[in-house]
């Protein structure tokens, strides 16, 4: 099996969820499909380097470059008032809020909260995806459900268990 | 419900992304542009090294007539940094050497400041010398008393120098002066003092073209300590350096004046409207017009030759008082008072140096009698007329020889004062642009939510 085979597969099996988690990162479905794009070409440009599964490398690329973007983006563009327009989903009311406070949020509490709730990760297993200490995960993961809270109050029960 | 579930439900509707299939062939290529970057930044960087590695060697390249003495064909003046004193008057550089056996030399001259410059014949290395007793040691004879001379002979192995001993008894007794000869290729010093009264401080000193004799003029003093001296009467007198003999005559008050001596050991002062010929005995003085002052040379048909101040130009002073000026033409670029000095005589041509006024780069010109010139070296604005050279060292046919700029250590104190200064200045620029970012984003206007007020 070639390396080119190697990616093909890893494509396959994995963009979905790698969609899933840029969509959550970003707020919005072109930005999130760019993301995902250039997270796999930049893995397929060093694939030879990889040792091992390759998708915690893709993941801290789709994790960086988003913070890169937005660093880029945050002086010319406007920031986004809200995630795309809702499909059907169970209770309205609450998704609603959720995306419109995500959206409210800077790159890096977004971030880390996708990370440590939506992946599942560890303080310390995201600290290490994004590069930062275990403690500005801690800190900024309270400061994201502080701000979270006070932005939605309605979203209380599910913060409040979250923290 | 948790956060995640919440979560898990907004990131179902993530878009379907669509990998192209060329990704891996495009990521490919990215690789090689890559690599080929990196190689080319490598050479980049490697070719920026090697060029500065090299320039201070190509800066350093031996001449291809290494072993060839030689008159450099530029003259680069010594940063005056390299003078500075310490609070005892001594030289405050660690190049300023007391190591005299520097090989035969191709110029020399006193700084401003008083620190002997000999430049080798061999390579061009320029040797800052602590001369035992030099008289622009002492702080009042360099600054106060208009500088003690030093002399290269012409064939560029000896350094003739006024010397001044200033002793634990300097305040009470006589100063033991006069001139001093180093032998530049075994360092060893020759002293020629000259008697009476307090001490004289030589203040002029002139070689034959020969190098047998050295005339000199200078001041002697009723009374003279390191840091004063009493009435001063001016003598001249000159040097056998064949038996070490020194004659001396009281002359008239050297307000401007030429001093040359022939080979025969005859010494003219021309100045003062006179011209007196000595020969050691016989003292022969001649009314004579016209205004004369620096140095001269002896010519072969025994006329003196010196340059006219303010003016490009030089005049011959024949055996029969007959006065010429040679108008120097050819390559020379006339600068409205620009001076000539005559420094020596190769062949049947004077070596002179002019100098500009302004601060453009003076030169060296082989001058023939009919007015004929050929520069031959550049000299910098800032070498001091002090200038000695080697002229035995020079032929029509190669006057001068390529040699390598000095390379004179940083003045880590001036850096870093100026990196200090820019920093200051860019710290106060970015502290105005900040200034500035804040009253705009203070501004009511800047806000985009800000309502204009009407007017």
């Amino acid at each position: 099996m070639t390396h080119e085979d190697d990616f093909d597969a890893f494509v396959m099996a994995r963009t979905s969820a790698l969609a899933r988690t840029a969509y959550l990162l970003t707020g919005d479905a072109h930005l999130a499909e760019d993301l995902v794009q250039t997270a796999l070409f930049r893995a397929a440009k060093a694939w030879s380097r990889i040792e091992g599964d390759p998708e915690p490398y893709v993941r801290r690329i789709l994790y960086t470059q988003n913070v890169s973007w937005w660093r880029r983006r945050r002086l010319s563009e406007v920031r986004l008032g809200s995630y795309d327009a809702p499909a059907v989903p169970s209770d309205p009311d609450l998704r609603l809020s959720l995306e419109s406070a995500l959206a409210l949020l800077t790159v890096r509490q977004r971030t880390v909260l996708v990370l440590r709730y939506f992946e599942d990760l560890t303080e310390v297993q995201t600290a290490h995806a994004l590069g930062i200490s275990p403690g500005t995960v801690k800190s900024t993961t309270r400061n994201a459900l502080a701000r979270l809270r006070t932005l939605a109050p309605e979203l209380g029960d599910l913060v409040g268990g979250a923290s | 419900m948790s956060i995640h579930d919440e979560l898990e439900r907004i990131a179902a509707r993530a878009p379907e992304v669509v990998v192209p299939a060329d990704m891996w062939a495009r990521a490919r290529r990215a690789r090689r542009r890559d690599r080929l970057g990196v190689v080319a930044a490598v050479v980049a960087v490697l070719a920026v090294a090697g060029t500065l590695a090299w320039l201070p060697t190509r800066d350093g390249l031996e001449p291809v007539d290494g072993r060839t003495l030689g008159v450099p064909n530029r003259l680069w003046a010594v940063p005056e940094r390299m003078s500075d004193r310490e609070n005892d008057d001594s030289w405050m550089r660690d190049e300023v050497s007391s190591q005299l056996d520097v090989g035969t030399a191709a110029a020399a001259w006193t700084t401003p400041g008083g620190l002997p410059v000999v430049v080798g014949a061999a390579d061009g290395a320029y040797h800052l010398l602590d001369l035992p007793d030099f008289g622009g040691n002492n702080f009042l004879l360099n600054y106060g008393l208009g500088g003690s001379p030093v002399a290269l002979s012409p064939d560029g192995l000896r350094l003739a120098y006024a010397y001044a001993h200033f002793g634990p008894d300097a305040a009470t007794e006589p100063i033991p002066s006069g001139v001093r000869v180093l032998d530049l290729e075994e360092g060893s010093v020759t002293d020629h003092p000259i008697l009476g009264a307090e001490g004289t401080a030589v203040g002029t000193l002139t070689w034959s073209s020969d190098g047998r004799w050295l005339g000199w003029t200078g001041e002697r003093y009723t009374s003279w300590t390191e840091s004063s001296t009493g009435s001063a009467s001016p003598f001249a007198g000159r040097i056998d350096l064949t038996t070490g003999s020194v004659d001396q005559m009281r002359i008239g008050e050297p307000s401007a004046m030429t001093v040359a001596i022939a080979a025969d050991g005859v010494l003219s002062i021309v100045g003062n409207d006179r011209m007196v010929r000595w020969d050691g005995e016989r003292r022969e003085a001649r009314r004579l017009r016209g205004f004369w002052s620096g140095r001269g040379v002896v010519t072969a048909d025994g006329s003196i030759a010196a340059g006219i101040d303010s003016e490009l130009a030089v005049q011959l002073l024949d055996r029969r008082l007959k006065v010429s000026t040679i108008d120097a033409s050819g390559e020379l670029n006339p600068v409205a008072g620009g001076t000539a000095t005559v420094l020596g005589i190769t062949a049947d041509r004077l070596v002179v140096r002019t100098s500009t006024l302004d601060s453009s780069d003076g030169a060296l010109l082989l001058l023939e009698r009919d007015g004929i010139s050929a520069t031959v070296a550049a000299v910098d604005a800032d070498v001091p007329d002090t200038l000695t050279l080697a002229t035995d060292l020079m032929t029509t046919e190669r006057p001068t020889v390529d040699r390598p700029e000095p390379d004179w250590p940083t003045d880590w104190g001036r850096v870093l004062t100026i990196g200090g200064w820019i920093l200051v200045g860019a710290a106060a620029l970015a502290l105005l642009a900040w200034t500035v970012l804040l009253r705009t984003r203070r501004s009511p206007y800047s806000s985009p939510g800000a309502r204009r007020p009407v007017p």
